[in-house]
Parts: C-alpha cells; sequence; structure tokens
C-alpha cells in the first residue's frame, strides 16, 4: 500500500503533546533509532567479528571490533585503560576506565598508534574526519568485580542483581557530528545506514557492549584458567549505562524542524493505529501490554518522584489490562482504547500506551523511521520578502501559546543557559544569584518571541520582513524559528525554558526516548542514569534471533519481578 | 603494534588541559578542524564580538559554507568592524563608509529582485563573505580586483587569485549566462586546515560567551555529583 493511502486519524495537535510534562513522559518506541538501527542490522545481515584482543593481564591494551555492511567495513576501537583512582561521570572528569571511537575502515597500524593518543584524551584531543564517534567509559562499581569473581570461581553471576544495575559500564558521553576533529554529519548522514539520526553513535555504543563482557571474562580467566564465561541469558541483562545531563538539552530546542519529524513520525505511527477498523493484533498487544508492566516492576530509581511516576504508571497499566478486552472489541478498536486512556491514564501512562499501541503493528508504521532525518541547512536561509503582517499572521497561527507567560515576573525570568569556559557544555543558573546572563543563549523562545511580536505590531505593515531585520537584526533567529514553525509545528516545545519550576530533565527524557534507552532513573532535577541495548541481542546471536524484541522484558523473566526491592 | 607501545602510548587515559581553556590554545593544524567545530566557533566569536545571536548564526553559516569549498576564513577584521548596511536599494550600492559584506550579503537577498541584472558594490569591506549570501542570488560571479569567482548550481569556480582576504574592495556581482562549466568545484563533506593565527583570534571571541565556573556553578549548573562511583 503506498504511503499516500494509508488511512490515519487525526494527528494529537502540537497544543497537547508540545508541552515539557507530555515530552517528559516519552518511552520508546519502535521508532526509536536503537530499534531501527538493529532491525537494519539483521536485515542487511551485517557481519561482526573482533579481528584484535590486545588487552594484558591487567585488563589494560586494546580491542578492534569489527562490522561489515554489504558494502564496507566499521571498526570500533577500545582503549583499555588501568582505572582511575577516582572515577567521575562529569564532563569535567579526567581519566576513564575505557575510550573508544568508530572508525570508517579498517585501522593500519599507524592509525592505532595515532588514535590510540588521541582517543584517551577525549575532548583534548584531536580526532579525524574517519572517525565518526568518540566516546568512553566507566566500570560500574557495584557489579564489575562481583561478575568477574563470579566466573573466576565458575559461576554465574545473579540474576536479580544483574537486572537491578543493567550494566557493567556505562558511557558518560559519546560525541559525533564533527565534534574534536570528528566527521560531519554531512559525510556521516551520506551512508544510507547512517541517514537516521544518531545511527553511527548507537552502533558504536551496541558494538562496544560486548567490550565489558569480553574484559569481564578475560580478567576472570586470568584470575582462574578455569573460569566460566557469561552464559547467553545474563548477558543479556546487561546493557550499557549512560549518565546524561544537560549537554544535551537544549538539542531539542536548537534543532525545531527535526523535533518536528521525530514526533511527527510518532505521531503518525500512533495515528494509522488508530485509523484500524478493528484489534487483529489484540493477543500481541495484551502480551507486550503484559511485557511491559513486567518491565516496570523492574524499573530502580532512586529518585522519589519518579517513583511515585512508577507507582502510578504500574497502576494505570493495570486499569489498561482490565479495560483493554472490552475496550478492543469496538470500532475502531485502538482509537477507543487511546480516547479512553487520554481520558483515564496519567501522562506517562497514556504516552507508554501509544507505545504498546503501535508496539505490534510494524509492518505498518517502521516505515515512518525514514522520514525522521531532516537535512536542516536548506531551512536556514531567511526569506526576507514577506510582510510584517504576513510574519504576525504566522505568529498568531503558531505563537498564540507564548501569552501564557508573563515575563515581568521574576519565577518566569528566573533561569538562563549559557556555556560553560570549563567544560564548553550548557549549563543551566540561576538568573538572580549567578553572573553570565549576558551571554544568555537564545533558548528562551517564549519569552524573546513576545518581544518579536510585539515589535513587529509596532511596525509598519507592509514593510518586508528583510527591512524590519534590518533595523532590528537582533530578531533574525527567532523569524526564522517562525518560519520553520509554519512547516514544523511540532517543532516548539510550547513551555517556558526559563522558568524556576522547569525541569530539564523533561527535555532529557524525551531526546532520550528517542534514542531508545529505557529505565530512566534521575539523580537531580537535570541529570539521570540510563541503559541503552538492555535485553537487546549481541552481534553473536543477531543471525538468529529476532533483532526488535527487547524493548519490554519476555515475560520468562518475571522470576526478577521486585529484583532489587526491598 | 607491541603491546607494550601501545601500553606506552595509552598510560593512563588521562585528559590534557582543553585547547579552548588553557593559552597558548595548541590546536593541531595538520588536521582540519571539521564544518560544525567551525560554524559554532565562529558563532561564538561573532556573539562575542558584540553581535546579536541572531547574526551569530548567520556569520557561523557564512564560515560554514566558505570551510565547505576551502576558501579562506578571514574573519575576526570584519566582525570588529560596524554593521554597516547599504543605505538604499540602489546601483552602486553604498553607505556611508566600508560596508560590512554579511549586512550587504543579507541585503542582496532580501531585495534580489532589484538585483537580478547585477550590481556593483562601492567600499565593501572582506567581499570575500558575501559571496554565501551572493550565492543565493543564483548563479552569479562576484569580482573585485584580482579575483574572479563565479557560484552556481552548487558548484564554484575560483580563478587563481592573491586578492581572497583583501580587506576592502569595489566589486562586481554579474549574473553568469548561458551554460555553466563543467569545471565546477563541489562543496565537500568535511572541513579544512584553518589558519592558526586567525583561529586563535577567533577562540578569544568566542570565550567573551562562556561563564567561568564557581563552585557553585559546578555543583548545581550541570546537575551531577563531583564523585559518581557506583
Amino acid at each position: 500500500m503506498s504511503k499516500a493511502t494509508i488511512p490515519t486519524a487525526s494527528l494529537r495537535p502540537p497544543s497537547d503533546i508540545m508541552r515539557l510534562a507530555v515530552l517528559g513522559g516519552f518511552c520508546q518506541t519502535r521508532l526509536s533509532f536503537m530499534r531501527v538501527l538493529l532491525r537494519r542490522l539483521k536485515k542487511e545481515q551485517w557481519r561482526f567479528s573482533r579481528p584484535q584482543w590486545q588487552i594484558d593481564a591487567a585488563g589494560i591494551g586494546y580491542a578492534v571490533y569489527e562490522a561489515r555492511t554489504p558494502s564496507r567495513v566499521y571498526s570500533l576501537l577500545v582503549f583499555s585503560h588501568k582505572p582511575p583512582p577516582l572515577r567521575s561521570d562529569r564532563v569535567i572528569a579526567e581519566a576513564w576506565d575505557a575510550t573508544f571511537t568508530l572508525f570508517d575502515g579498517v585501522p593500519t597500524a599507524d592509525d592505532l598508534r595515532q588514535m590510540a593518543a588521541q582517543v584517551s584524551k577525549q575532548e583534548a584531543g584531536r580526532q579525524r574526519a574517519q572517525q565518526f564517534v568518540l566516546s568512553r567509559a566507566n566500570r560500574s562499581t557495584r557489579l564489575f568485580a562481583y561478575v568477574v569473581d563470579c566466573l573466576a570461581n565458575g559461576t554465574q553471576p545473579a540474576m536479580a542483581r544483574l537486572a537491578e544495575v543493567g550494566y557493567l559500564m556505562r558511557t558518560t558521553a559519546v560525541y559525533g557530528n564533527g565534534k574534536f576533529g570528528l566527521a560531519d554529519r554531512s559525510r556521516v548522514a551520506a551512508r544510507p545506514e547512517f541517514t537516521t539520526p544518531f545511527q553511527a553513535e548507537l552502533l558504536a555504543v551496541w558494538l562496544f557492549r560486548a567490550f565489558p563482557i569480553d574484559l569481564a571474562e578475560h580478567l576472570a580467566a586470568t584470575k582462574n584458567p578455569q573460569a566460566v564465561k557469561l552464559s547467553p541469558p545474563q548477558r543479556r541483562l546487561l546493557g550499557i549505562g549512560n549518565s546524561t545531563g544537560l549537554g544535551m538539552a537544549p538539542f531539542l530546542i536548537a534543532h525545531p524542524a527535526l523535533l518536528h519529524c521525530w514526533i511527527a513520525a510518532r505521531e503518525t505511527a500512533l495515528a494509522r493505529v488508530r485509523a484500524l477498523p478493528a484489534a487483529d493484533k489484540k493477543t500481541e498487544f495484551m502480551e507486550f501490554l503484559a511485557r511491559a508492566q513486567l518491565g516496570v516492576t523492574m524499573w530502580q530509581t532512586a529518585d522519589e518522584q519518579q517513583q511515585r511516576r512508577i507507582k502510578q504508571l504500574s497502576a494505570d497499566l493495570q486499569k489498561a489490562a482490565q479495560q483493554a478486552d472490552t475496550l478492543l472489541r469496538q470500532k475502531y478498536p485502538w482509537e477507543a482504547l487511546h480516547q479512553w486512556s487520554d481520558a483515564h491514564l496519567h501522562t506517562e501512562g497514556r504516552e507508554m500506551l501509544v507505545s504498546l499501541i503501535i508496539e505490534p503493528h510494524g509492518d505498518l508504521t517502521d516505515d515512518l523511521a525514514e522520514q525522521m532525518a531532516f537535512d536542516e541547512d536548506s531551512l536556514f536561509v531567511l526569506d526576507g520578502r514577506p510582510t510584517v503582517a504576513e510574519y504576525l499572521a504566522i505568529l498568531r497561527r503558531r505563537y498564540a501559546w507564548i501569552w501564557r507567560e508573563d515575563f515581568s515576573q521574576s519565577a518566569a525570568n528566573a533561569r538562563f543557559w549559557y556555556v560553560s569556559e570549563e567544560k564548553l557544555e550548557p549549563r543551566l543558573g540561576e538568573r538572580y544569584e549567578e553572573a553570565g546572563a549576558d551571554v544568555e543563549l537564545p533558548l528562551s523562545v517564549m519569552r524573546d518571541m513576545q518581544f518579536f511580536w510585539r515589535d513587529l505590531e509596532g511596525a509598519v505593515a507592509d514593510e518586508t520582513l528583510g527591512g524590519f531585520l534590518a533595523r532590528q537584526p537582533q530578531y533574525r533567529h527567532l523569524a526564522r524559528r517562525a518560519q520553520t514553525a509554519e512547516r514544523f509545528p511540532y517543532g516548539e516545545i510550547q513551555d517556558n525554558l526559563i522558568s524556576a519550576k522547569m525541569l530539564p530533565l523533561d527535555l532529557l527524557r524525551c531526546k532520550l526516548s528517542f534514542f531508545g534507552a529505557t529505565k530512566f532513573d534521575p539523580r537531580s532535577d537535570r541529570w539521570l542514569r540510563i541503559t541503552m541495548y538492555q535485553d537487546a541481542p549481541y552481534a553473536d546471536e543477531l543471525a538468529d534471533c529476532a533483532a526488535d524484541d527487547w524493548a519490554w522484558p519476555p515475560l520468562s523473566a518475571s522470576f526478577l519481578q521486585n529484583a532489587g526491592h526491598g | 603494534m607491541s603491546l607494550p607501545t601501545v601500553l606506552r602510548t595509552i598510560g593512563r587515559g588521562r585528559r590534557f588541559p582543553h585547547p579552548f581553556c588553557k593559552t597558548p590554545a595548541m590546536v593541531n593544524f595538520m588536521a582540519a578542524q571539521s564544518l560544525n567545530e567551525t560554524e559554532a566557533l565562529v558563532r561564538k566569536a561573532a556573539r562575542g564580538a558584540g553581535w546579536a545571536w541572531g547574526l551569530a548564526e548567520e556569520w557561523g553559516y557564512a564560515a560554514k559554507w566558505l570551510a565547505a569549498r576551502e576558501l579562506p576564513i578571514f574573519l575576526s577584521p570584519a566582525l570588529a568592524r560596524p554593521a554597516l548596511s547599504p543605505a538604499a536599494v540602489s546601483n552602486p550600492i553604498s553607505a556611508d563608509g566600508a560596508l560590512c559584506p554579511l549586512m550587504t550579503g543579507l541585503f542582496l537577498m532580501d531585495n534580489q529582485r532589484h538585483f537580478h541584472n547585477g550590481v556593483m558594490i562601492k567600499n565593501l569591506s572582506y567581499p570575500l563573505l558575501s559571496l554565501p549570501f551572493v550565492s543565493l542570488l543564483g548563479p552569479m560571479r562576484l569580482q573585485w580586483a584580482g579575483t574572479n569567482i563565479a557560484v552556481g548550481a552548487g558548484k564554484h569556480w575560483l580563478a587563481k587569485s592573491d586578492t581572497l582576504t583583501a580587506a576592502v574592495a569595489d566589486a562586481t556581482i554579474l549574473p553568469l549566462v548561458g551554460t555553466l562549466p563543467a569545471d565546477g568545484i563541489n562543496p565537500r563533506d568535511c572541513g579544512c586546515p584553518q589558519n592558526a593565527e586567525e583561529w586563535r583570534r577567533l577562540e578569544t571571541l568566542a570565550a567573551k560567551t562562556f561563564v567561568a565556573a564557581t563552585a557553585d556553578s559546578r555543583s548545581h549548573g550541570a546537575g551531577a555529583g563531583l564523585r559518581d562511583d557506583n
């Protein structure tokens, strides 16, 4: 069926979806980038190997993991270091257990030597345009030594402990897109396998996932030649952890067209399923719902607010499980279920149900992943020919929401975004307590659009925008945003991003849900731990098992319910 | 590669002082700066030089455009000059002083219906920097004493020139007529090595947009505790 003829319900409006509280309640879906990646790897029958393992008895050295597509090779170079005395996940850290890079091709000995020096320096090194991704990882001190000891003693580590932590190592920053000399996105995105956003970064993480396992097995064997390897069910429970902070927060605001494409793909997927007249996939849905409920019981966090949300989510999913059978017997059953969830569930429950409604309908929705990439450079040029009146009409159509906030109130204006000198990373400052607001980043769209709107109202209606901006050039970036908003209505987050009560966590969770991360574990209002690829297949399994059935734990894992609680 | 060699090289995975934060910045110019780095640095440098963010973005765009075509980014002097726009639509275009290449470029775009047949510009400072915007008018030739560049269909043609980074010139823009020559240069998907001195000047300007850390801002600005060992 061609895309143009797929029946689609009307999409949920931006005014409903583009709110921080909703975006912060998103969870992964079939369209999440990790899942898109693994489906491709399996479909194209990529081949994986580990051509180099040069790690000594102390765990120091390097390894190369290779991924062969039908037409090219990528190599993940991993450098394993002496464990640093003080681990920190902060971007200001200076030493890590492992550093790694995704290299375009097969590295020569010279390449390896050169990259060994530069990759281990991370932000302070110079990387090359043949490197697509740069990252680093630290061991989980809770788990790593325990796993090595078990394997050295010939036993498997307890599943419950593995499930509770979810990773042996966690990354603390994953760089791409030209940073520090890496390949620019224009080079990366020209590869069909990397057109969907963040595929290169997520491939690097997936390949790296094998390393902590290999290292733990290696160290165990060094202790005791009779050591065992981690068995497949144990291995599956281990993903790669990640600490995400404000570094990624401005992205959604700085890339409105891209954000629109991601949201529109997700909403369109939902709308296609809602338009179905019958619930052919009811059985599959009920099983996914049960698996999601199990997954929620395994969702650990120390954050009290998140614990409350998880309890609420659990209760919501239980309600959904009770109602689903009846609702799915109606005509347009998925629409009925969705509308019911909108009326009866909290935001996080409703959005998880969105994911579950889409889940069994891959053949109807997976093609939408192709619509999630967009060349934003094509939008940069501002057309100065429309008149002031025409621009005001755009603002009235797309930005009426900005008047919800009164920026003369100090709470509305309480924060400011800036770049830290120390690590060139975004930070959120308190305007009335800290210096630096004079170099505030232009992320306060709601407030700044108010000024733009007022000054447009004060200008002559048939003056061109170009003429207006020549007199008031400080509005150029806002005019660009408005120009974009006409075509990309899901591009603006319709909330005040500098208010006293704004939760940066909502921005992070939204972006991470599009990555495919799970187990959101907030550590403050502006950073969190997540797990990537937990329950996903490894390279040596991919050919023989489902590539994309790992977003929810299998029902057979029910013995892990409440693992680690109490 | 022998393991002892690797181990000596890797050491502890230590981080060295960041090139932007400590002086002197010892950036390695054997490796090129990426397009992303170039755009980001110039945007911040323009802001640091006092340009509004909306115009700083335009400077970043221009720098990226030039870098993708291996054309020199000699920007810091232009950033220090006044943002002088053309006074009116006319031929030749002029103002009371040397015209800013960015403001002139934007002016040409916004009034392009008047300039389909080309235009002369008197006293244009750093004329090369207006090229990214001239290219949006369609197939055009931009020339000034000693330099002749044509742009069209995404490519460019450049005869040998030693006045590419001229500080000021009278410039002419003429539409290209007929079929474009086949030997145009396509933009690259990567950046190119930049002049070390100019890069340092841009870094110095960009540093004005960074906020120095304090113990307070370190502990709550980004969120995570300083020690994170589990």
